[in-house]
């Protein structure tokens, strides 16, 4: 399922921060949006799901126009929101914030869908009955994407999914983001390492002021590492 | 009475009382649980129960079962209908923000206050209970009606919590309560879930009121009271915990009990104060509550 955003604008009150967006994930890819902080990324998540006040613009997912629809109608049209700081019912268990997820209603069974998701995160069956708040920082992020992928979701925002983690842990959510790719899920990934957006990226987009400003490969940032310093205030050898 | 007989009757009274509290107390604990609003009108809600039974039961006539079981159904379907016209003509309008829903509950409270004084009139008015057996005792006969409270109580508490642990409604409050914003995430429609629950703690308030009436009757001060005993009862359990909100009832409510037999009412009261103002130094969250 592709993810199209037209002429976004959005933001908080009075105060504008997306200032028309443009921006297409093609369907089963991954694009990588990095910027600096105060740029818009988590706005534009935040907008998308409609958690933002103001908001025009469009945003299809799939044949499906979002903008406009009731926040909690959101999930339903298959698309799911995993947030910075992961943002579990920290006093439900494993298991009923999963149930969470399956309640959100998005397409195909709900066993058929607990099941793909235990199964993309199968360290979790053992800590099911477990508060989701006592678990360790990976284990939160493991939650909150099958949480996620239990709504059925064949698109995923990721807000800085690696945020806290330890290296090895930052390479497991990776591996996985790459296995949700082989299984044809969009993923829309902000990043604060850059690192880790160019190792599961198809491409990377860059933001400043609320504008999308570049679109790239990481093969081309890799011969051109120059907008990473430009957007980001990262050097490259 | 020698001692051990008065003890007995003064923990059931206490025992009544409890019971009673910690249903109105609970629907206070959910509605700011899961809102974030203090209902400062909560116990008018309970008050209005009680009026509604009064009602029922002048309307069924001689018949006080009949009035009392068409009170347990209109005293909560009246009052919700009052809660959730509140909701949608001013909690919505000031988008449940905390400072202006303590102001406009204060406003409703003296409203329906007013309303109740202007159409039932100023008097306390007895229901009939609507069973009459007693428990005889070896030392004492005790109001089987008490009895049928205490245990109707008890089953609204389970129910609750039954709701709330086992249903898909209450796992859809439970997460209101804990992220709002990640609950409409997932699907959940969280106007609607404020709606409801302001409703069902309206409703808690309600049942109460009608259990009570036959014991204290109907009067249109007599939310007063119990407003100020859950709110005690709420800030000693933890803001928003149910569980604390009722292990804090039945603290509150047993020691009311005997100390109202063994000494007085006053210093029942006293104690609650002085009890209230303990935890706020030593465990501010409350005895249940988050740390913050």
């Amino acid at each position: 399922m592709r993810l199209e955003i037209s002429e976004l604008r959005a933001g908080y009150g009075r105060i504008e921060v997306l200032r028309g967006i443009d921006l297409r994930v093609a369907s089963g890819s991954v694009l990588g949006l990095l910027g600096r902080n105060g740029a818009g990324k988590t706005t534009l998540l935040r907008a998308i799901m409609g958690l933002t006040g103001t908001a025009s613009g469009s945003v299809r997912c799939g044949d499906r126009e979002i903008i406009g629809l009731a926040p909690h109608r959101v999930p339903a049209c298959g698309i799911a929101y995993v947030p910075q700081g992961r943002r579990l019912f920290p006093e439900m268990s494993v298991e009923e914030n999963l149930r969470m997820g399956l309640f959100a209603g998005g397409e195909g069974d709900p066993a058929s869908r607990r099941a793909f998701a235990l199964d993309r995160f199968p360290a979790l069956a053992a800590r099911l009955r477990t508060p989701a708040g006592r678990l360790s920082g990976g284990q939160q992020q493991m939650v909150a994407m099958a949480r996620a992928l239990a709504t059925g979701a064949r698109v995923l925002l990721l807000d800085e999914p690696s945020e806290g983690l330890q290296p090895s842990l930052v390479d497991r959510i990776l591996e996985t983001i790459g296995q949700l790719r082989a299984d044809g899920v969009t993923m829309l990934l902000v990043e604060q390492k850059v690192e880790a957006a160019l190792r599961v990226a198809d491409r990377i987009a860059f933001i400043e002021q609320g504008r999308i400003r570049e679109h790239l490969t990481p093969e081309r940032l890799a011969r051109d590492p120059s907008p990473l310093e430009r957007y980001v205030g990262v050097r490259r050898a | 009475m020698s001692f051990g007989p008065h003890l007995l009757l003064a923990l059931l009274e206490g025992a009544v009382t409890a019971c009673v509290l910690a249903v109105t107390a609970l629907g206070l604990s959910l509605v700011f649980g899961v809102m974030r609003i203090v209902n400062v009108a909560h116990g008018e809600f309970y008050m209005l129960g009680a009026v509604v039974a009064w009602f029922c039961a002048s309307l069924t006539g001689g018949s006080a079962l009949g009035g009392f079981l068409l009170a347990l159904v209109c005293a909560p379907l009246v009052v919700a209908g009052l809660a959730i016209a509140t909701d949608w003509l001013v909690l919505r309008r000031v988008n449940y923000h905390p400072e202006s829903t303590i102001v406009a509950t204060i406003g409703l409270l003296y409203l329906l206050q007013q309303a109740v004084l202007s159409g039932y009139g100023p008097d306390a008015r007895p229901v009939e209970a609507p069973i009459y057996f007693r428990v005889a005792f070896p030392w004492f006969g005790y109001s089987g009606y008490k009895l049928v409270v205490i245990g109707a109580s008890v089953m609204l508490l389970l129910g609750t919590w039954a709701v709330l642990a086992r249903t898909r409604a209450g796992l859809c409050m439970r997460a209101t309560q804990q992220d709002p914003e990640m609950a409409l995430a997932h699907g959940v429609p969280v106007r609607l879930v404020y709606t409801a629950v302001f409703a069902a703690g309206a409703m808690l308030a309600a049942v109460a009121g009608v259990l009570i009436v036959p014991i204290q009757q109907a009067h249109y001060l007599m939310g007063l009271d119990p407003l100020l005993l859950s709110f005690i009862v709420v800030i000693i359990g933890g803001l928003g915990s149910l569980r604390g909100t009722v292990v804090a009832a039945f603290v509150i409510g047993m020691s009311d009990g005997v100390i109202s037999m063994f000494f007085s009412p006053t210093l029942a009261k006293i104690l609650a104060t002085l009890l209230v103002a303990l935890v706020l130094v030593v465990r501010p969250s409350g005895l249940f509550g988050e740390r913050p």
